[in-house]
């Protein structure tokens, strides 16, 4: 239960800052480490209790109690975009265990009531949620991120302008270096760089899948699941936003964004991915 | 250590692939921004380069440990 007690060591401080707690002027993003720690403790749960999976006080409650605490403690900050992502990835974990779709689908429609309570509740993400809808309604106000964004798609053509020579991150972008980056990416590499980036994450997808599959026990299959599907749900939700295909959220490109936490626990969460990529690898020689 | 290990090439060149666009790209998206606000254009991307370095060497050892 050593990932337990990471787990509410690393929620404290949650609470305290919004996003970010700042040591030695680095901030760091405490839900990055929340999000790890869910995962890992989620497949340790499910690997233990397997057997008896849709006994749903036995198998669901531990992981219920922590990754809700963990989200909740996520929401408060507020992080909506974090706090989805990582429950679309424990919810994947936990139907890939063998957990009846029945009991999933209810709770997705009993969650359903809750999220347009959230939704609508806050006011900037009614806004963001109206501008999704359409952002030419206010082009200068809200819709101003989302057009920004397309039009430095757009310029960037299929090998676009060149490195350094895109001008859309000159102040029209927002964060033009974390969550927008894949635009800037857009602008100045064009449809080749661009393609270059997804196709990484398609590859990270495909070779995570696929040594969940081969891994050598269940702790390992489950883990190396939740880690890819964490890394490429939030590449696809990132690349969503700047081609405006869901609402504006800030969630930042895994493994490409500004930010230090965030890289460093997804090359740790690749690091673990890899070292189960490997028992596989003798799995199979010794086989 | 006399076993050899192999983990998944793929996955690992994937990674550095988008490590390397991620420095090259973070430099270009915010020299400016750092020239303007901090007067200093390196800022993020030295920070950025850091942390990768930092990460891989995280990468390296979380790999090695069973």
């Amino acid at each position: 239960m050593v990932v337990l007690l990471i787990a509410v060591l690393f929620a404290r401080p949650i609470n305290n800052a919004r996003r970010w707690i700042g040591i030695g002027g680095f901030g760091i993003q405490p839900s990055e480490l929340a999000k790890l720690a869910a995962i890992i403790f989620t497949a340790l749960v499910l690997e233990r209790r397997r057997h008896r999976i849709n006994e749903v006080g036995y198998s669901l409650l531990p992981i219920g109690v922590i990754v809700g605490g963990l989200v909740g403690l996520i929401m408060l900050e507020p992080d909506f975009g974090t706090s989805v992502s990582l429950l679309a990835v424990i919810g994947a974990m936990v139907f890939a265990a063998g957990f009846s779709y029945r009991y999933l689908f209810g709770a997705l429609l009993l969650a359903l009531p809750a999220l347009y309570v959230i939704l609508m509740q806050a006011d900037y993400r009614r806004r963001r949620l109206l501008t999704f809808m359409d952002p030419w309604a206010d082009p200068l106000g809200d819709g101003f991120q989302i057009i920004q964004s397309l039009i430095a798609v757009g310029t960037g053509g299929v090998f676009g302008k060149g490195l350094m020579a895109g001008v859309q991150k000159l102040f029209y972008l927002p964060e033009p270096f974390t969550d927008f980056i894949f635009a800037v990416i857009s602008e100045e590499t064009g449809l080749i760089g661009a393609s270059v980036v997804v196709l990484c994450f398609c590859v990270i997808g495909w070779r995570g899948l696929r040594t969940s599959m081969r891994a050598p026990d269940a702790f390992g299959a489950y883990l190396a699941l939740g880690i890819t599907l964490m890394l490429v749900l939030q590449a696809f939700f990132n690349i969503s936003v700047v081609l405006g295909l869901v609402p504006t959220k800030g969630i930042p490109l895994p493994l490409v964004s500004n930010g230090g936490s965030s890289m460093l626990m997804n090359l740790l969460a690749v690091g673990v991915l890899l070292n189960i990529s490997q028992h596989q690898q003798m799995e199979t020689g010794a086989a | 250590m006399a076993r050899k290990l192999s983990s998944d090439k793929w996955l690992f060149v994937a990674t550095l692939v988008l490590l390397c666009t991620s420095v090259v790209m973070v430099y270009s998206a915010s020299a400016l921004v750092a020239l303007e606000r901090y007067q200093q254009p390196y800022l993020f991307v030295t920070r950025q380069l850091m942390w990768a370095c930092l990460g891989v060497a995280v990468l390296s050892i979380v790999m090695r440990i069973d």
